[in-house]
């Protein structure tokens, strides 16, 4: 996670937990003041405006999920003693990544990313988290790479791009209610994984 | 998605798609549509519900004619393979086109689209009918792929559509990075996928 200055850091994770109990469009700077005990004149310090200390927010919500997976793929890559083992490690994470309660996960990742798309703005910040985001899965390719646990003819950048991509346009699946069946799902995506990105050399 | 619709609707729906690919994140009112098409403002009304809900006609058109335009080439395709390998080759070349950075605007609009379901009921319905109907065609291909023995059986045709129509959008967290990944490097493991898992060639 990004370091913010601390009472940037405040207000950020302010915006955050209110997200839990209201829709993120309803809050408004008086709450996050109240609730932050951090003045107007230092708010508008470290944002140029209220809509910016929201845009961050969203960057940092937008982060958190695959900044999770990170941690969990770079755990199971440290614990694994064979190529194995980490894909059992690695079976278990996309049964947990692909499950219906990431549905609205994925679907305010998305809204996000459409902000990224139509602000400037937007996109220095959700681009900058995202960057660190493909680079750090890239990293764990690469180092199962290097241990012949990984398909050494991919690209790991953009294998990391492609687990990224199938998983966040899942979405497109769920704007109807006839949606495909979570086991047909995630024995694709286990072949994908199996066969294609983590291939034995 | 234009059987059965209104002549002047078509033309109002065509004003709006005309102007939404000029500047895909312009504001366009009524009175811009209006002064194009050269269409009176009661034929607006009489065709659609309100504004907004010309716009999703819109919108939901541009989403669905680049996939509409795919799914006719690879039909197309299948009915010119002999063999397996005839199909690959040729699916490797739809790759190149419908992933190239220079179709960015067009996954961008995509998502934006997709997006903007999440508070639009109306577009989300109206989308959904859509979506269901280019899946279904992409699963039917597969379905006879599978049937020809050129397509792996023991995946769900229409989980296949759905994780085609997945990366080829989701490609998107790679153009809102600040630096992008090599074109070539993507194509690589597109083709890998086709050629291992959608499409494996019979042991």
């Amino acid at each position: 996670m990004k370091i913010f200055h601390p009472s940037k850091e405040i207000m950020v994770r302010c915006v955050i937990n209110l997200t839990k109990t209201q829709g993120i469009e309803t809050i408004t700077s008086d709450q996050v003041h109240k609730i932050s005990g951090i003045s107007k004149g230092s708010m508008y310090h470290h944002f140029k405006d209220f809509d910016e200390l929201i845009e961050v927010a969203e960057s940092v919500i937008y982060a958190s999920v695959v900044d999770d997976v990170i941690s969990r793929l770079s755990t199971a890559l440290s614990i694994s003693k064979s190529r194995e083992d980490f894909l059992t490690a690695i079976a278990a994470i996309t049964y947990g990544n692909q499950t219906p309660e990431k549905v609205e996960d994925r679907l305010s990742r998305i809204t996000y990313l459409a902000q990224a798309i139509s602000s400037e703005r937007m996109k220095l910040s959700m681009g900058a988290e995202q960057e660190r985001l493909t680079q750090g899965i890239a990293d764990l390719i690469r180092e199962a790479q290097e241990r012949g646990w990984a398909n050494p003819n991919l690209n790991a950048l953009a294998a990391s791009i492609f687990l990224q991509a199938f998983t966040v346009g899942r979405v497109i699946d769920y704007i109807s209610d006839e949606r495909v069946d979570d086991e047909s799902w995630i024995f694709l995506i286990a072949q994908v994984v199996d066969r294609v990105i983590f291939a034995p050399v | 998605m234009f059987r059965n619709i209104h002549p002047t609707k078509q033309t109002l729906i065509m004003t709006a798609v005309g102007l939404l690919e000029a500047n895909p994140t312009a504001e366009i009112t009524s009175e811009q549509i209006l002064e194009i098409s050269g269409i009176s403002k009661g034929s607006l009304y009489h065709h659609f519900e309100d504004f907004s809900e010309m716009m999703e006609y819109a919108h939901v058109f541009i989403f669905t004619r680049e996939v509409d335009k795919s799914i006719a080439e690879m039909n197309m395709m299948l009915l010119q393979s002999k063999t397996r390998e005839d199909l690959v080759g040729f699916l490797s070349k739809v790759t190149r086109r419908s992933q190239s950075p220079d179709m960015k605007s067009l996954r961008n609009f995509r998502l934006v689209t997709v997006a903007k379901t999440v508070t639009n009921l109306r577009l989300r319905k109206f989308l959904a009918e859509e979506q269901l109907r280019l899946t279904g065609a992409l699963a039917d291909l597969y379905r006879e792929a599978q049937e020809r023995g050129w397509a792996n059986p023991a995946l769900n045709p229409t989980t296949v559509a759905i994780f085609v129509e997945a990366y080829t959008m989701g490609k998107v967290v790679d153009e809102i990075a600040t630096t992008h990944m090599d074109p070539e490097d993507w194509y690589s493991i597109v083709d890998q996928t086709i050629e291992k898992i959608l499409f494996p060639a019979v042991k």
